[in-house]
């Protein structure tokens, strides 16, 4: 038996929330649309027009909403450039996240 | 002369006509109101009508019954509001200048921002309540429906009277429970909040009064799409909820024209400053009603409290002296709970719906967060109050703008 087990059990039992978070920012990564606006904007900040040409989903709406999620869960931020709205990439441990699975698994 | 124009004439805007109408000084000012709309809706009277509780006739009125002579009112839709300019244009061309812009133009529901749920079922089995032609629509498909799985779905928050949602599914329950088919339907409340209200104290009692009326509460519900073919709503995270009959409060959003000027925020929302009601960005705009971005409810009693205090702000700023901060946020709001009886729950940015009583302190006659026949009376004479005294600004008899905290228990 591993000599440590009852210091990780300790460590584990206290650790419930911190998962559920990370569960959660998987959740919301782990859906076609979210995960592309997001590696989008890794690149740089968008209005949603060119996100929408970007991604090419036929759905406009759709984008917006997923947009309001990501922005509710405090993952991008908007704010307003005249007459656009702009969106920004604001959690940077997102930003690594994707960076990392980008690295690992898109790049040729 | 100078013109103060107003943009809508729903609750915010015709309350704001007729209060500058009387204090503004009519020999140097023009008043102008624009709204698109003959008709004035009383919204709130919505939710009666699938239960066939009230009929079109009792909701509707024309705009021009609840304007004084004295205001110009004209119809047509505004195009766009040039603020570099000071002015706005109209479909028609015409083009309106001023010296100070009331923005008023309400939210409504955007069915085209929920995923999915334009595609397959809309007007068949999946229907709204906050629109004439949904309330009408529904009311027709609940007439002769057998029951099943009644789902009632909030998308996203804010929405307007975001208790309405709620007083739905009670009078749903009572509704199936007088045509003698209430074991037969399944009813279940999803929503984006962590329970059935925005503000936990009255949250609590509510989610106590689901559980009491056999109605399943589905919290934390953040939509990703509603599958019309399967007949089921998914969530972000994977979860789902199956629906015979969708009754759907879809994203609220501010209006079009906000968004052409570039005057909103990412659901067409004017930022408001919160205690003056100026727009944040130009200082002769202000915003009152639906339009605003602020953390108060959406609601007619609102934008009453509002009216009283911008009225006397705009005639500060038109004098050059400053503005009364002064919005506190005060809601009160009926919430019908269904079997002649209700509830009436009053609040402001700070202090939570809190027991007491309402609008005498101590002596009532409303019990606030608790369920009494009087608020029901009081929810049914709300209509007659919206149409006598609310819409033509006067004063609710007893009813401040800033909330009393008298009497209650905070
Ligand atoms: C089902 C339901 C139940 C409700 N229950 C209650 C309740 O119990 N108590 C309560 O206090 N409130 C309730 N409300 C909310 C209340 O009706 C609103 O908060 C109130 O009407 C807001 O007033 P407003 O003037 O800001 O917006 P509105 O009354 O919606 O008016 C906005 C006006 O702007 C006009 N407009 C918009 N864009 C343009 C354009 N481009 N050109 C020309 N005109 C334009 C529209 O035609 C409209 O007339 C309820 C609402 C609903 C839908």
């Amino acid at each position: 038996m591993n000599s440590n087990l009852d210091e990780i059990k300790k460590r584990f039992k206290n650790n419930e929330d911190a998962c559920q978070k990370v569960v959660d920012i998987f959740a919301l990564i782990s859906n076609k649309t979210r995960f592309r606006i997001l590696c989008l904007l890794t690149e740089g900040d968008f209005c949603v027009g060119d996100i929408v040409d970007t991604i090419q989903i036929s759905n406009f709406s759709n984008i917006s909403q997923q947009l309001r999620l990501l922005s509710m869960a405090g993952i991008v931020e908007s704010r307003r450039d005249g007459k656009r709205i702009i969106y920004h990439l604001k959690d940077q441990r997102v930003r690594d996240v994707i960076s990392y699975l980008h690295e690992k698994f898109l790049k040729r | 002369m100078k013109r103060l124009l107003i943009l809508g004439a729903g609750t915010a805007g015709t309350i704001m006509a007729n209060r500058l109408n009387r204090k503004l000084d009519r020999r140097e000012w023009i008043i102008t109101l624009v709204d698109q709309h003959s008709q004035h809706y009383y919204q709130p009277g919505f939710l009666f009508i699938p239960f066939e509780m009230y009929t079109v006739a009792d909701v509707t009125r024309a705009r021009t019954d609840f304007l004084p002579k004295q205001i110009e009112y004209i119809q047509e839709e505004i195009e766009l509001i040039e603020t570099d300019k000071n002015r706005v244009k109209l479909h028609n061309g015409e083009i309106l200048e001023y010296q100070i812009l009331v923005i008023a133009t309400g939210t409504d529901i955007v069915p085209a921002e929920v995923g999915g749920l334009l595609d397959n079922g809309w007007g068949e089995n999946a229907f709204d309540f906050y629109t004439i032609e949904g309330a009408q629509a529904l009311a027709q498909r609940l007439k002769d429906w057998k029951g099943g799985k009644l789902v009632v779905h909030i998308a996203e928050m804010p929405i307007k009277c975001p208790v309405a949602p709620l007083e739905f599914t009670f009078l749903a329950d009572w509704y199936f429970t007088r045509k003698g088919i209430r074991d037969d339907v399944e009813l279940t409340y999803v929503t984006p909040l962590s329970g059935a209200f925005t503000r936990p104290r009255a949250s609590a009692v509510l989610d106590h009064l689901l559980e009491q009326k056999n109605v399943k509460l589905v919290p934390d519900f953040n939509i990703m799409t509603v599958d019309g073919t399967a007949q089921k709503l998914v969530s972000y995270d994977e979860k789902k909820v199956e629906y015979d009959l969708l009754v759907s409060i879809p994203t609220n959003m501010g209006a079009g024209v906000i968004e052409r000027s570039g005057l909103g925020d990412e659901l067409n929302f004017v930022p408001t400053q919160k205690h003056t009601l100026q727009s944040k960005a130009y200082e002769n705009i202000f915003v009152l009603g639906d339009a605003t971005d602020l953390p108060s409810s959406k609601a007619g009693s609102v934008a009453h409290f509002q009216a009283e205090i911008l009225t006397e702000n705009i005639l500060l700023f038109i004098k050059n002296r400053p503005l009364k901060e002064e919005f506190d946020g005060h809601a009160n709001c009926f919430i019908e709970s269904g079997f002649g009886k209700g509830f009436l729950i009053d609040f402001n940015y700070d202090i939570e719906p809190v027991e007491g009583k309402f609008p005498l302190p101590v002596i009532g006659p409303m019990a606030l967060l608790q369920e009494s026949r009087m608020n029901h009376l009081g929810k049914l004479a709300f209509k007659w109050i919206y149409w006598h005294v609310l819409l033509r600004g006067l004063p609710i008899p007893l009813v401040t703008a800033k909330m009393s905290t008298l009497g209650k228990k905070i």
